[in-house]
């Protein structure tokens, strides 16, 4: 119950910009034990940017198809400009805000700095 | 509990779409789990039903968000592959929620289950990127759509109430 009360409290000061950033402390036994710690970010980062360039991709075919690019279909198409209609302005709307986010998480994983003692 | 990362949400419609199944409500002919990040992701599946009539549905999925379900699709197609109009229903449509819904009289069928089996754990703080108003059918009792708005164009589609009682 408190996790969950500090993650909605985390999520929702992230989102509305009062954390300019955020200090985590991980205790181990031995310093040697932060090496695979280390190693898992570098592997998420290394799944983020692949999983980017997959759904930049996805966004490349819908593009191709319709000759305009992203931007310009947020912008000013609706779903009655497509062929699949309303399901695929979700599925191109949806890929486009989720490669947001994935590019988002992937920034502040970029950013984040580690010190060993 | 909502869920705090995207295999866990995905779990809970499994286990929603698993139940169904299991009071033979629908048969679940494919689902598709695609995570993209730990917190991130896609989900499509297709549900038939006792008629042969098919669910299509689409999730995009965020779980950082507090309505971590900000895109969405249920295509409907009946037995001889014609289709009921889409349907859109983004996080500000659900019954009973937010200022733009209305529900004078109910709404449909399909809406309903959508929201007993889909939504209806969590909660809807209007976090989508449209807007909706539902409107009764003036020439046909009972039947309803919605208007969905962008904020930019107005209109981007018309929900009709799909009438099918699951």
């Amino acid at each position: 119950m408190l996790l969950q009360l500090w993650q909605d409290w985390l999520k929702r000061s992230l989102r509305e910009g009062k954390l300019m950033s955020v200090q985590m402390v991980i205790e181990l036994r031995e310093k040697r034990g932060a090496e695979p710690i280390l190693q898992a970010i570098e592997s998420y980062k290394a799944r983020l940017r692949a999983s980017i360039e997959r759904t930049q991709r996805r966004l490349a075919q819908f593009e191709q198809q319709y000759g305009v690019d992203t931007a310009h279909f947020l912008q000013e198409m609706t779903a009655e400009d497509l062929e699949g209609g309303d399901l695929e302005y979700v599925e191109w709307a949806g890929e486009a805000r989720l490669l947001e986010g994935l590019e988002a998480e992937l920034t502040e994983l970029e950013h984040a700095r580690y010190q060993l003692p | 509990m909502p869920a705090t990362n995207f295999l866990e949400y995905a779990r809970g419609i499994e286990g929603v779409l698993d139940a169904a199944v299991a009071a033979g409500e629908a048969a679940l002919v494919s689902i598709q789990i695609d995570p993209r990040s730990a917190l991130r992701g896609f989900i499509a599946g297709v549900l038939q039903f006792g008629d042969a009539s098919e669910l299509h549905f689409r999730e995009f999925v965020d779980t950082s968000l507090d309505e971590p379900r900000f895109m969405y699709a249920y295509h409907y197609q009946e037995v001889d592959k014609g289709r009921i109009p889409a349907q859109i229903i983004p996080s500000a449509c659900q019954p009973g929620r937010g200022e733009n819904t209305q529900t004078t009289g109910g709404l449909p069928q399909t809406h309903r289950w959508l929201d007993r089996t889909c939504v209806r754990r969590r909660s809807c703080a209007g976090q989508g990127i449209f807007s909706c108003k539902w409107r009764q059918v003036p020439s046909a009792p009972g039947h309803y759509f919605a208007r969905i708005s962008d904020g930019r164009n107005q209109g981007v589609s018309d929900i009709t109430g799909a009438r099918r009682a699951v």
